[in-house]
């Protein structure tokens, strides 16, 4: 019993250490950004490299926000982002759910072009939907990036939704079928809430996609009001000269805010208790 | 009015068809445009072009660094894949574990995937900088190294220093996915072998491997195919250098492109990427639909 | 029944799509204006004359597009070919020459007021003409190269003032290139200059042009290569010969950008360099310790020949494409005549807040009389300056061949005479097409 509560021990201190280890190595970078978004501008380089700014100051971020149209590419990321989320995750979970319970013709074949569609370069797409976007008359709209993002989204949120519709026994929605319920009742009510997990991590990964994507953002979008966070960035760096790298440092440590705010809040639904919940229930 | 019949029939494809509208109108309709371009002659010049069949595809032969960036290309997607998916898994094992703060990690640990790219490559340029890095400088006051190492700038290491970044991009994804993965076992499972006198890495290869291989497969062929098709990183880090010693396949069709505009020959290598992603993919993509 | 339950979600979309498209704008004519500052001081000048342009006529909006330097090529062929080109675009040397050759540029001599064009300097005329004399650009903000150097170092190593030739430079530098730490490796080169990414073609051209190549001419009304000429070699072998056989650069520069040389120039790394002129206000604010330890000089010259620089302006564009040739024209002679009433014009107010010059004998003056000490140099250069080679093929050749041959050359993975034959013929082959 002690040996047994001694081992649980250590493998709780491996499991810190790991974990640990883990966000040392994948905060390094980030740390760093942030400790320069704290510096002035003469100590953003130093011949030894500097972690505590010697005179930190808040001034990047106080002119990041005042003086630059951060705020504005923000609320636009944010917008496009929501949304380009919420349309991923309705589509991909009727089509992962039409992938994964319906045996029907073609379901291979549309499995794998909705696979194989995503391995062109995506440069060579610019044009071809700029062209789109200015046809439909959607150049310098948000919706033209939504469509875009939404769209890049489907493949991976397709397959994956598929993935996680593959482990939930069909029983449950058959016993409901016979009960009366429609196919999409059952979906909604008895597969998504077991899907969780799955939903979630669609979610996220739909709006970190649409949250980072910078070229097309660059072409579709033209004037400032309507610019999103990546291009923003991008334009602050210039091409030499006074470039206030505190600032854009401190705009790309807001620009994780939302992201791990909101998975913050989701990730209760990745627990397993979720899904257990329901299955008994 | 359709029989309840014939509308379970067409059912599924109701279902599909939003997605299907926006892959065929966003994804498929401009990679059909890219493919029909690759047998035309279309560049900055003749931006309408005519048809001249494979020529394109002929003078691949004739361009050094095409082969070279294939090679590069395999190395890097290789490498970059199977770092992601080793390491994302240990962590989502990690991530899974019962343990106090594990909240705090999991959201902690989406940083390198969340952060602006363009943005996190500049902090990582400083990071590998030669006299003022601080790579170099922990890796000195350790003991490990006697000078300092450009890491960017020799054809030894210029690879492998893009490649960790491409694994540490990569790797909070892959655990999202898998812990998602891993919370989805029913812990029944893990209890009945615990009866059954199975130990933590007999659970591991018996229960939670054989859970985790569809999702596994989804994640290996998208990550593969999105590394193989990655060229923010390497553009903004190296544009390919020193040399060509970073040049990836997808750095070259940027280049030919977009600062080149010779559409037709970028596209001609465009082509040959989706037929080698093909090849690497579809094998496993047959096994899992 | 199930039907309107899925409805839900749809609207909420539609909803939010709804919300995320723009007023449309009231009937005028909306002049597109692709730019590319970043400094905030530059996008308020051009915000400033944007306000004061429209409300002298109310018929006309300027709509402004922000690109990034690196990505305004593509920016603007997209637009071209997706049928939104921009009525007015800025350019930089290598990319005006690009889309001068499929005819981007509508041809403004006839529009340009004649005492704002007698008013260019040569070296600006140079780029904004094309072969056959007609002008289609207006030179903008635009920055000089020169060479940088440490003073107190080369105290340290008993040099007096910098060095005026290439031999006398060449010395400096193995003078220069030491062991400061005593651990068995240089810590301070003699000399730097960027060789990352583009850098390292800008910089290989600057060079042959020292050393008297032209790099590419004009002749029989085609481009050809001259980069098997004897001196496309000299200035090439010079360059190589830095690091291979002097060892007064290090074979690392092949990754630095302009930023890390002038790091590793204030940190003591290189006690020479060569930079832009904008790299003074940044020493001037990152190092206040180094005050009056440095300056910038001319470049030295190539046995025999004059000193030569690297200067240009950037150019605005009326573009064939945009659908407001005149509006667009219209606005540009605004740009270049008004001002905020203080004797400079928003063109030169532009080249002020980023501390270079707009191409002009009147800037010039002003620039003489009114620029710091530290950037005279920078200004003389202006007099002596020669813009990249203004081949349409340049970008390409530069992009797909010419950037890692020059890395490769540097790091001593090719050699020099057979690469730059080789070279030579890919850009002649780039030219034939």
């Amino acid at each position: 019993m002690i040996g047994n509560r001694r081992t649980k021990r250590l493998k709780t201190a491996g499991v810190y250490l790991g974990l640990i280890a883990f966000s040392a190595v994948l905060l390094f970078p980030f740390l760093w950004m942030i400790s320069t978004s704290l510096k002035p501008d003469h100590e953003v380089f130093t011949q030894v490299p500097r972690w505590i700014p010697q005179e930190p100051t808040l001034d990047n971020y106080r002119n990041l926000l005042t003086r630059t149209s951060y705020p504005t590419y923000f609320r636009n990321s944010i917008l496009v982002s929501v949304i380009t989320t919420l349309a991923a995750v309705v589509i991909a979970s009727f089509a992962g759910y039409s992938l994964s319970r319906f045996r029907f013709r073609g379901r291979r074949g549309v499995g794998i072009l909705i696979l194989v569609v995503q391995m062109f370069p995506a440069v060579l797409l610019v044009i071809p939907l700029f062209t789109l976007m200015q046809q439909l008359g959607l150049l310098n709209t948000h919706l033209s990036l939504i469509i875009a993002y939404g769209t890049f989204a489907l493949p991976f949120s397709t397959w994956m939704l598929k993935g996680y519709f593959d482990t939930i026994p069909t029983a449950l929605e058959e016993s409901a079928l016979i009960d009366g319920c429609t196919r999409t009742q059952a979906l909604r009510q008895i597969v998504l809430p077991l899907a969780a997990p799955g939903l979630v991590t669609v979610a996220l990964f739909s709006f970190v996609l649409a949250w980072q994507e910078y070229l097309f953002a660059l072409a579709f979008t033209r004037t400032e009001p309507m610019r999103t966070l990546t291009v923003g960035l991008a334009l602050m760096q210039g091409q030499h000269g006074r470039i206030s790298w505190g600032e854009i440092m401190a705009g790309a440590f807001i620009a994780c805010i939302p992201a791990v705010l909101i998975f913050t809040f989701l990730q209760r639904y990745l627990v397993q208790g979720f899904t257990q919940g329901a299955v008994k229930g | 009015m359709l029989s309840q019949r014939q509308r379970s029939k067409l059912l599924p494809y109701i279902y599909l068809l939003p997605c299907l509208i926006l892959i065929a109108a966003i994804l498929l309709y401009p990679v059909l445009v890219g493919i029909y371009t690759s047998l035309l002659d279309r560049d900055m010049y003749t931006m309408e072009g005519v048809f001249v069949g494979l020529r394109n595809f002929r003078r691949l032969a004739d361009e050094p660094v095409f082969l070279l960036a294939l090679g590069n290309t395999l190395w890097w997607t290789g490498t970059v894949v199977a770092g992601q998916y080793v390491l994302g898994l240990m962590l989502a094992l990690l991530l899974n574990e019962d343990v106090r703060g594990r909240f705090v990690f999991r959201a902690l640990i989406l940083v390198p995937w969340v952060v602006p790219l363009a943005v996190a490559a500049v902090a990582w340029k400083w990071i590998y900088a030669e006299y003022y890095g601080i790579l170099n400088h922990i890796l000195r006051s350790l003991g490990i190294i006697r000078h300092n190492v450009a890491w960017l700038a020799n054809h030894e290491t210029a690879m492998w220093s893009v490649i960790a970044v491409g694994i540490w991009k990569g790797i909070p994804f892959v655990a999202i996915v898998l812990l998602a993965a891993l919370q989805s076992i029913p812990r029944e499972e893990y209890e009945a072998a615990m009866i059954d006198g199975a130990g933590n890495l007999q659970s591991f290869i018996h229960i939670t491997l054989p859970n985790l291989r569809g999702i596994s497969f989804i994640v290996i062929v998208l990550t593969t195919i999105w590394n193989f098709n990655q060229f923010d990183l390497t553009h903004i880090l190296t544009r390919g250098g020193p040399g060509n010693a970073t040049q990836l396949l997808s750095t070259y069709t940027y280049q030919l492109f977009f600062s080149a505009f010779q559409f037709s020959f970028a596209a001609a290598v465009a082509v040959v990427m989706l037929v080698v992603l093909m090849c690497l993919t579809v094998i496993y993509v047959r096994r899992i639909i | 029944m199930s039907g309107r339950r899925t409805l839900r979600p749809w609207l909420v979309l539609l909803a939010g799509l709804g919300l995320s498209l723009p007023m449309q704008a009231a009937a005028q004519t909306t002049v597109d204006f692709f730019h590319m500052t970043w400094i905030p001081d530059m996008i308020q000048t051009i915000d400033d004359a944007v306000e004061h342009f429209e409300q002298e006529n109310p018929g006309i909006r300027i709509q402004q597009t922000r690109v990034s330097w690196t990505d305004a090529p593509a920016q603007l062929m997209t637009s071209i070919m997706g049928g939104a080109a921009p009525d007015i675009a800025q350019a930089n040397t290598t990319m005006l020459a690009q889309f001068r050759a499929i005819g981007a540029y509508a041809d403004v001599t006839d529009a340009i007021p004649a005492e704002l064009r007698e008013s260019f300097l040569p070296a600006a005329l140079a780029v904004v003409q094309r072969p056959d004399g007609r002008i289609d650009g207006y030179p903008s903000e635009g920055a000089t190269w020169a060479f940088f150097y440490r003073q107190d170092l080369f105290e340290e190593a008993g040099l007096e003032g910098p060095p005026e030739t290439w031999d006398e430079f060449v010395d400096a530098a193995l003078a220069l290139t030491k062991d400061t730490t005593g651990d068995g490796a240089i810590d301070q080169f003699g000399f730097g200059h960027p060789v990352q990414a583009e850098n390292a073609v800008e910089y290989w051209a600057s060079w042959m042009q020292m050393a008297g190549s032209p790099v590419v001419r004009f002749e029989d009304d085609r481009w050809v290569s001259d980069l098997d000429s004897p001196e496309a070699l000299e200035g090439t072998q010079f360059m190589v010969d830095l690091v291979q056989e002097h060892g007064v650069m290090p074979a690392t520069i092949v990754d630095m950008d302009w930023e890390d040389v002038t790091n590793g120039f204030i940190f003591g790394n290189f006690a020479m360099m060569w930079n832009g002129g904008w790299v003074v206000g940044v020493i001037q604010d990152r190092a206040t310790e180094l005050e009056g330890q440095w300056a910038g000089f001319l470049p030295p010259a190539a046995e025999g020949r004059e000193p030569v620089a690297r200067g240009f302006p950037t150019t605005f564009h009326v573009m064939q494409a945009g659908r407001n040739q005149e509006a667009a024209t219209q606005f540009l002679n605004f740009f270049y005549s008004e001002g905020r009433g203080n004797g400079l014009t928003y063109a030169d107010e532009l080249a002020l807040a980023a501390n270079v010059f707009n191409w002009t004998d009147d800037y010039l003056e002003f620039a003489q009389e009114t620029y710091a000490e530290e950037l005279q140099p920078f200004v003389e250069a202006v007099e002596i300056s020669v813009p990249l080679p203004m081949s349409p093929a340049w970008q390409q050749f530069a992009e797909l061949y010419a950037r890692s041959a020059v890395q490769d050359m540097l790091q001593g993975r090719r050699p020099v005479e057979e690469t730059l034959q080789q070279l030579h013929e890919r850009l002649n082959a780039l030219h034939a097409r």
